[in-house]
């Protein structure tokens, strides 16, 4: 019987630990939607001539993108690493505000602004 | 006598030998097309190169000469020019001719739009004809000036045409912030002074290609020719001047409106309106958002950062337009002298643009409205709960 017990006791630990793992972010996506319009967006519109929306794509479209890390001849990592910050900053004020975030913070914002903003998000987003 | 004919056939021949390649040299070499030689054989007697013109286009402008620029004024003179130059077209020499200077001594320079063409030359024959004595044509004209590195002069009708367009452009004053707080500024100008040009490139825009118009007081003032080559070593590769600057644009459109330029008499805004917020971060409180417009308006400035067309539509009566795409691009022109609330149909737009301005300016007074509006199309509105 006693065994038992801390059997459950251990079980409910480890999953606690593992849920509280899991929420150890908090992503910010109002910081993910400065980051996309300021950082993002002016060169799709430079080079594509036009915006990419959240509401382009569907929420499992946005998760795909973002598991592939493929963005043109390079990765999608490589747009919130602190190297690509650090060269555009000069001229990127939210690039230079968000200079000294974790990268893999700064890439959890943006997937939860683009996952509320999707197609079916919570609050589908345009860029106008 | 014959001899002395002879004499002077020989000397004619030999002046038109030594004249003819002079001319030629300034023409591109590939360019001897049938078009060219046409334009050659319509030449003006008295030409000149780019080192002379140079000599005469300086800040403050030389005394005793005019520059004038004998192309059409809209597509031509408007979208650029040589800085200083006055556009008098050819076509229009009649109608235009008392524009030219009293004294008829003076320096005219014609140019127009390169080798092969003529307007400057038939101009400069007209002006001679009224009597001007001393002109000279520039053949290689704006193309050359152009290609020399200089800066295109724009005129106001153009920059007009870019505000009414929505065009894509930054317009930047680069004058003192003591003359900008008296004056204004003109709309959609960004505020970079060129003192202090280099504290403030994070305003410019992250695309190099994007047009660039620098302006400041006129053909007497060094600033905004001093920050376009500060831009253009920065890499900006279409970067310009609106020589005639400020006053020029007051002549032609008034004076910047009192919403656009920051507070200086500060009227209604000495009584500092009391905010109460809401529930979101930076947002206000809807109730008293729609009492205050209703009871002292005139106490916020209202920015709509929806798109033209939505705004246009129709949005609340004294509200200004500032789409949220251009919010950081434009964040310099919004004045420091009220409460600024951003509006827009559901609180999303808005409140981006809190974040954003509270990021850009975070010394401004801004708050946003979390809330769905229907706005009626005659400047009133509600708010949907």
């Amino acid at each position: 019987m006693k065994g038992k017990f801390e059997l459950n006791v251990l079980a409910l630990m480890l999953c606690a630990g593992a849920m509280s793992a899991a929420q150890a972010y908090d992503a910010d996506w109002k910081r993910g939607r400065i980051y996309y319009r300021q950082v993002c967006t002016a060169c799709h519109t430079a080079e594509l001539k036009k915006p990419i929306a959240p509401n382009d794509r569907t929420k499992a479209e946005w998760a795909a993108y973002f598991q592939a890390d493929k963005h043109g001849k390079t990765t999608v990592k490589h747009y919130f690493s602190s190297q690509y910050r650090d060269s555009i900053k000069a001229k990127n004020a939210a690039a230079a505000k968000y200079a000294d975030l974790p990268e893999k913070d700064l890439i959890e914002d943006v997937k939860a602004f683009v996952h509320k903003g999707a197609k079916d998000g919570d609050a589908p987003a345009g860029c106008n | 006598m014959r001899t002395q004919l002879k004499h002077l056939g020989i000397a004619l021949a030999l002046a038109l030998t030594a004249a003819l390649p002079a001319v030629l040299w300034n023409a591109p070499a590939h360019a001897q097309a049938a078009s060219l030689q046409a334009a050659q054989a319509n030449y003006y007697k008295n030409l000149v190169d780019y080192d002379f013109v140079k000599q005469w286009v300086a800040i403050p402008p030389k005394r005793g000469v005019m520059l004038i620029d004998a192309r059409p004024a809209a597509r031509k003179f408007n979208p650029g020019h040589i800085f200083g130059a006055i556009n008098i077209p050819d076509d229009k020499f009649e109608q235009m001719k008392d524009q030219l200077p009293q004294d008829k001594s003076m320096l005219l320079i014609y140019y127009c739009e390169g080798p092969e063409c003529v307007l400057s030359h038939n101009s400069a024959r007209k002006a001679e004809a009224l009597g001007y004595t001393n002109i000279k044509v520039y053949p290689n004209g704006y193309p050359e000036w152009v290609a020399k590195g200089e800066f295109p002069a724009v005129a106001g009708a153009y920059l007009k045409k870019l505000i009414d367009e929505k065009a894509s452009y930054m317009l930047i004053e680069s004058r003192p912030k003591r003359v900008v707080d008296k004056d204004g500024m003109i709309p959609t100008a960004v505020h970079i002074s060129d003192s202090e040009f280099d504290k403030h490139i994070d305003k410019l825009p992250v695309d190099k290609a994007t047009e660039l118009i620098f302006y400041c007081n006129g053909l007497e003032c060094p600033l905004s020719p001093s920050s376009a080559a500060k831009a253009r070593k920065l890499g900006y590769t279409n970067v310009k001047t609106y020589d005639l600057g400020h006053p020029d644009w007051v002549k032609l459109y008034g004076a910047p409106k009192a919403a656009a330029a920051p507070d200086a008499t500060g009227g209604a805004a000495k009584a500092s309106v009391k905010i109460e917020t809401g529930k979101e971060k930076g947002s206000v409180s809807t109730a008293w958002f729609e009492r205050t417009m209703k009871e002292s308006p005139g106490a916020l400035l209202v920015v709509d950062v929806r798109d033209q067309n939505e705004y246009a539509a129709g949005t609340i009566k004294g509200a200004v337009n500032l789409p949220m795409g251009e919010v950081a691009q434009k964040i310099a022109s919004l004045p420091a002298g009220r409460p600024i609330v951003f509006i827009c149909s559901t609180g999303a737009r808005s409140g981006e643009a809190y974040d954003t301005a509270k990021l850009l300016r975070p010394e401004l007074d801004i708050y946003f409205l979390d809330a769905k509006v229907r706005f009626a199309g005659d400047g009133t509105f509600s708010i949907v709960l």
